[in-house]
């Protein structure tokens, strides 16, 4: 069990974890992925999913996100969205 | 490659479906479509319209339903012909007398009795085949599917796949297709529509949430993830189904064996009256109508003779003899419901206190006079039946409405449904539709809008279309500057949306629909707001275009005064009168008028009536002039 710090807890002290890194991608047509550029070029064997968010577009920073669940030709594997409001690619890790 | 929709849920689909009938239908005969299903949930309250407007956009349309399953799985069940649409009627029917009264739930055991005529997708992801797929739960599931491969037979029952990107639809998929092959069960691809554009989503959203009583921000468990539920261009389908390819031609498939054609294929048949033996409807009625007419008149005169000779011509020209002693058996009905009321005395003949009062064109019939549907003498009145009863040709039956005081008219339709059953008499639904007051608080609900501003709007817009919401909050001080406010913004634009959406099904309030064969064959029925009380699916239009032949019990305030009236004459005076016969020449009741001392009494106490300041010169002329009014 974590021992408690004895500090108060307020946003300020939250760290978010785990966020979407903005990454480079090269598409096909129809807008899916072929190869990620960044931190290197690696080319995309199979989009293994698919899936897509769209919500909140009630307020100032609507989400509308287009998730892939790529696999390389390396056996890795990694999930990738495209922001579609802003039309940039990140990394997200699960 | 072509394509057939087979699984899309329209604004009947209440508080979910966020496209009208005639969206979706233009949408897919514009994306080249060969057929659409209307799926709604658990009921089939836009069947016949949708029926209507198929035909006349020329594109096949098919009746289906994604009916409620005890615990709350979906199954999607489209009606091959008339037998399946009449065993659909009575699945959505079970689901509705079965569960809650606003939650049906069928118990699948009902399934096989009303296999025939049907065909079986298996359902959306929350159907019980994907939830146990979704639950790695194969055995069980490949017992379900066999169970229904038993019910509906290989060639009813297909898996139904559902490519909407939302995370876990790909997964499911690739089970659900190593699960048809393994079993050897074909496969369809569906869309699971609730908006013909994506665009649509948006309003698709706030109806979730208003069906939760809740805003957006409550609802993200509840929402659909994604703006993915539209009708798509077939390229996007081919894609998004290129490891399925037989899913999609298979829908077409399945929508040729769809040949059902509801503006052609009801069986509806108005009961047949049971005369007394010896007799026929016509002769019946004759027979009546002749005791009447001596007990009106003293005596069966030229005149009467005349005008039964020519009414009865019509009645037999138009076999129109049953229809009206139908009513005659509804009025008597109401004659019942009257005497243990104690509102009548039982030695008077119906026709001399009726429980009801006819009124329109349909008191120009001396039959109606003579049999109880209406309290006036046409021959008296000079009335022409032509209005009623066109002699030359007739393409429905004609409307009779019958006016009736409050305490009657309710017991009276519960009485209608123990006399021929609830399968067989039920009442009219009519949808209520969203205008500008509703759009502005609910979906100010559920925008998270100021509780007080909204509530401040509704009650400052007039009522009419929501499209008119902006041009209302323009005249408003109060709320001009937000109009082009984030949120408010939001708000104008799906008002827009929102306006003539259904809210829900509720009762018409006295139209009731009769029927030979069992009603439930031909359109769902389920249980009324008020214990007791039955009402079908459709509302008065669906209902004419079924050909159906509605009785309106009216309720009028004003007969359940007179009827007070009358009882208290009767127990103070021990008078009976009979309304019929009163003196329409009683020239204290003329100067009453006359004076404006009308407050009160129905029909003549708007302030412009009560200016007419002049005693009227007689019934008839006075009639006219409140007429012009």
């Amino acid at each position: 069990m974590v021992q408690n710090s004895g500090k108060t807890l307020c946003p300020g002290t939250l760290k978010p974890v785990n966020l979407p890194e903005l990454i480079k991608a090269e598409e096909d047509a129809s807008g899916l992925p072929t190869a990620i550029l960044t931190p290197r070029r690696q080319v995309i064997k199979t989009i293994e999913d698919r899936w897509r968010i769209d919500d909140e577009w009630w307020r100032r920073e609507p989400v509308s996100r287009l998730y892939c669940a790529v696999l390389f030709a390396s056996g890795q594997r990694l999930v990738v969205y495209k922001d579609l409001t802003d039309g940039e690619w990140y990394k997200q890790g699960y | 490659m072509p394509y057939a929709e087979l699984h899309c849920h329209s604004y009947y689909s209440f508080h979910d479906g966020a496209s009208s009938l005639e969206e979706l239908l233009t949408q897919a005969k514009e994306l080249g479509y060969q057929a659409l299903a209307l799926t709604d949930h658990d009921n089939l309250c836009g069947a016949m319209r949708f029926a209507q407007v198929t035909h006349s956009l020329d594109i096949q349309g098919i009746i289906g339903a994604e009916v409620t399953l005890k615990g709350g799985y979906h199954l999607t069940l489209l009606a091959r012909d008339s037998t399946g649409y009449r065993n659909l009627c009575r699945l959505i029917t079970a689901a509705h007398n079965s569960g809650e009264r606003n939650n049906p739930e069928l118990d699948p055991c009902q399934l096989p009795e009303q296999a025939a005529g049907l065909i079986v997708l298996s359902g959306c992801p929350r159907s019980e085949l994907a939830q146990l797929i979704d639950g790695s739960r194969q055995a069980e599931a490949r017992a379900l599917v066999r169970q229904y491969l038993e019910w509906f037979g290989w060639e009813n029952y297909y898996l139904e796949v559902q490519q909407n990107l939302v995370h876990g639809d790909t997964s499911r998929n690739r089970a659900l297709a190593a699960l048809a092959q393994e079993m050897g069960v074909r496969m369809a691809a569906t869309g699971n529509v609730h908006y013909h554009i994506r665009e649509r989503h948006q309003l698709q959203d706030c109806l979730v949430a208003i069906r939760h009583c809740r805003n957006l921000e409550e609802t993200h468990r509840e929402r659909r993830a994604n703006s993915e539920f539209y009708l798509r261009p077939v390229k996007e389908l081919d894609t998004l189904f290129q490891e399925y390819p037989e899913a999609l031609t298979n829908t077409l498939a399945i929508a040729n064996r769809c040949t059902l054609d509801l503006t052609r294929d009801l069986c509806y048949i108005f009961p047949d009256y049971p005369a007394p033996e010896g007799e026929t409807p016509e002769s019946y009625l004759e027979k009546l109508c002749s005791e009447a007419a001596v007990r009106r008149y003293g005596a069966i005169t030229p005149e009467v003779s005349a005008r039964l000779e020519q009414e009865f011509g019509l009645v037999r020209k138009f076999k129109l003899a049953g229809f009206l002693l139908m009513y005659h058996e509804v009025i008597k009905l109401g004659r019942e419901v009257m005497l243990e009321q104690g509102l009548s005395d039982p030695s008077l003949a119906l026709e001399e206190n009726p429980p009801g009062r006819g009124r329109g064109s349909s008191v120009s019939l001396l039959i109606g006079y003579l049999i109880g549907l209406s309290h006036i003498d046409p021959l008296k009145y000079n009335l022409s039946l032509e209005r009623f009863l066109p002699s030359d040709t007739m393409s429905t039956v004609p409307d009779i409405d019958l006016d009736f005081p409050r305490s009657i008219r309710e017991d009276l339709i519960l009485r209608t449904h123990q006399r021929w059953g609830w399968e067989h008499a039920v009442l009219t639904g009519t949808i209520a539709t969203y205008m500008v007051k509703g759009a502005v608080r609910d979906l100010g609900k559920a925008l998270g809008l100021p509780e007080e501003e909204v509530d401040q709007l509704s009650r400052q817009v007039d009522w009419g279309s929501a499209k008119g919401l902006k041009d209302q909050m323009q005249k408003s001080p109060q709320f001009q500057s937000k109009i082009d406010t984030p949120v408010w913004r939001d708000l104008i634009r799906l008002a827009w949306e929102l306006d003539g959406f259904p809210k829900y099904l509720g009762q018409h309030p006295g139209g009731m629909v009769l029927s030979s064969t069992p009603l439930i064959d031909i359109v769902p029925v389920q249980r009324g707001a008020i214990d007791g009380r039955y009402v079908c699916q459709w509302d008065k239009d669906s209902i004419d275009d079924a050909g159906f032949v509605k009785i309106d019990f009216l309720a009028l305030g004003a007969l359940s005064q007179m009827q007070e009236a009358l009882e208290l004459i009767h127990r103070h005076t021990g008078k009976r009168i009979d309304i019929s016969r009163i003196n329409f020449e009683d020239t204290a009741v003329y100067d009453m008028l006359g004076g404006g001392d009308t407050i009160g009494i129905f029909q003549v106490e708007s302030a412009p009536r009560r200016s007419q300041r002049r005693p009227p010169p007689s019934f008839l002329v006075y009639t006219a002039i409140m007429s012009t009014l």
